[in-house]
């Protein structure tokens, strides 16, 4: 037996998610669901332009779904929170697979790229 | 007696590979019947069988080989006729139950339904039911309407006879057994209504979760139409069936069209063969016929009725654990004698994918979601369920392990 994939932190996520919420007047916002299990995450962006950058300033999400859809969305709000958008470029499935640290199966990956497919739906300019 | 049914349980076990003593999955305690069964090594054998010793294209040609193949196709389809009581004819062999169903909303978009009349589905219909017809309402513009459940998750038939007596319905569709909720309609009761609340409709049992777990008769059900699918019933996938009247088959249009289904064939016109050739166009699926044939052999050599009193057994045990665990809340009757093979739950908090991954881990194989039912799930306020279904080769001691996984499950989610 093993319960990697359920980490002491993805269940502490579980207990205590990072960045649940929401944003009034948000700069970029987005919905992504699950279609095999019909989980809907909504996640909210402010940015800040300070000269020539645009930095993320706050990020979070809300919704209901499993401990891998909510610890990877605890996680990449996390991760994106200081992050000048031009640095988004690099963020992808590897990207979230490192952050959650356990292997992810194929019929997984839809709960844990859920953040990354809400993030890609909020179409802001320099990450694709 | 409990001997000579743990007996009788390893017999059966013995004869799927998967579960073999060779196989990386021996000890998987498999509670995902109702997606899809797994396979007697007599069905697997049949299709190698045929493979082996009969391969050819049906019905075009004069060879031996040809006949031979024709021979063990039609053979097919007379076994699995007899097993459903209907005629040879009535039966016409699809991909499986979604392919009956776009079928049969194909067919009846052509010349059958008047301006403003409705068609009449319950809400725990499976997305294979609801969609297709769904959007044939939406393309002839008729009404949709839609049989609520109560909490026991048991069809409001009150509501069901007042839909039909204050519409102009002219197709009823329900399920047999509910996917989810594990609720077995009352078949025969619903169509006395509707035969005397609606007699021009048209009848359409969706009977994938009661075809092959309990006796099925589409004579006596006195159903127009009846769908099915072989791959959760022992045969393999990819095949699957739409029984119906044969008075209704020879009016309704074919809904898939070119060879092998026609009589003659001119640039500007083509008359079409009678049935059950009519809906069959192109090369059959004979080894699916033959697999599916095969599997119909396999479950009438248990006995239908001996297969419906296991799964009410290891029903009514599931449902007696369940009311120990009070982290367990169940979707459906209480009562086994309502339902059929299948108990879906959800556990406290926890979402069902997490449960399905901790019971993973713990070799035990339970179904997460919605279930391909999700307006279901939204009128009993849940966004998804785990559900465990149970078939042959199931027994007591899988029942044991999955109570223990799921306190597993709530002491890791705790």
């Amino acid at each position: 037996m093993n319960y990697d994939l359920y980490s002491q932190q993805i269940l502490e996520l579980w207990r205590n998610p990072i960045n649940k919420g929401e944003i009034k007047n948000p700069t970029y916002s987005s919905n992504s669901n699950n279609p095999l299990c019909g989980d809907k995450l909504e996640l909210f962006i402010k940015t800040k332009k300070t000269g020539r950058q645009t930095v993320i300033v706050q990020a979070k999400f809300n919704g209901e779904g499993c401990a891998i859809s909510q610890a990877s969305a605890s996680l990449l709000t996390t991760h994106i929170i200081g992050l000048n958008i031009s640095e988004l470029k690099n963020i992808d499935t590897n990207l979230v697979r490192k952050l959650l640290g356990v292997p992810i199966s194929a019929n997984r990956e839809k709960c844990a790229f859920l953040i990354l497919d809400a993030l890609e739906r909020c179409k802001i300019s320099n990450f694709q | 007696m409990k001997t000579s049914h743990k007996k009788y349980l390893q017999n059966i076990k013995s004869d799927f590979p998967i579960f073999s003593q060779n196989s990386a999955w021996k000890n998987l305690v498999y509670l995902d019947n109702a997606a899809t069964s797994q396979k007697p090594k007599q069905v697997i054998n049949s299709i190698v069988d045929y493979y082996s010793s009969s391969n050819a294209n049906p019905h075009r040609g004069v060879y031996e080989l040809s006949v031979k193949s024709t021979e063990v196709y039609k053979s097919s389809r007379q076994k699995i006729s007899k097993f459903i009581d209907c005629k040879p004819e009535e039966l016409i062999f699809t991909k499986g139950a979604t392919d009956s169903l776009n079928g049969i909303a194909f067919s009846l978009s052509k010349n059958f339904f008047l301006k403003n009349q409705a068609i009449l589905i319950t809400v725990a219909e499976h997305h294979s039911v609801l969609v297709p017809l769904q959007q044939l309402a939406q393309s002839l513009k008729l009404k949709l309407l839609v049989v609520p459940v109560n909490s026991q998750g048991i069809l409001d038939i009150l509501e069901y006879e007042r839909l039909l007596k204050t519409n102009d319905v002219r197709l009823i569709a329900f399920t047999h057994a509910s996917n989810v909720l594990g609720t077995i309609n009352p078949v025969k009761e619903l169509v006395k209504i509707a035969r005397k609340e609606s007699p021009s409709s048209l009848i359409l049992l969706d009977a994938c979760q009661s075809v092959g777990h309990l006796p099925v008769s589409f004579k006596d059900l006195s159903v127009d139409f009846l769908v099915f699918s072989g791959h959760k019933i022992l045969g393999p996938m990819g095949i699957g069936a739409l029984v119906a009247k044969k008075e209704i088959l020879e009016k309704l249009s074919p809904f898939s069209f070119g060879g092998d289904m026609v009589d003659t064939v001119t640039i500007n016109k083509t008359t079409f063969a009678s049935i059950p050739r009519k809906f069959e166009a192109g090369t059959p699926n004979v080894q699916g016929a033959v697999g599916l044939a095969s599997a119909v052999d396999y479950l009438q050599n248990i006995g239908l009725s001996n297969i419906r009193k296991h799964e009410a057994k290891l029903v009514k045990l599931t449902l007696a654990e369940f009311e120990d665990l009070d982290f367990i809340r169940i979707l459906g009757p209480t009562k086994s004698t309502l339902r059929n093979g299948l108990i879906s739950f959800n556990v406290n908090k926890v979402h069902s994918h997490d449960v399905a991954w901790i019971l993973d881990q713990q070799n035990i194989a339970i179904r997460a979601g919605h279930h391909c039912a999700m307006p279901l799930h939204h009128s009993m306020n849940v966004s998804s369920s785990a559900r465990a279904s149970f078939y042959v080769y199931n027994d007591e001691s899988d029942v044991s392990k999955l109570v223990e996984g799921l306190k597993k499950v709530n002491k890791v989610f705790s």
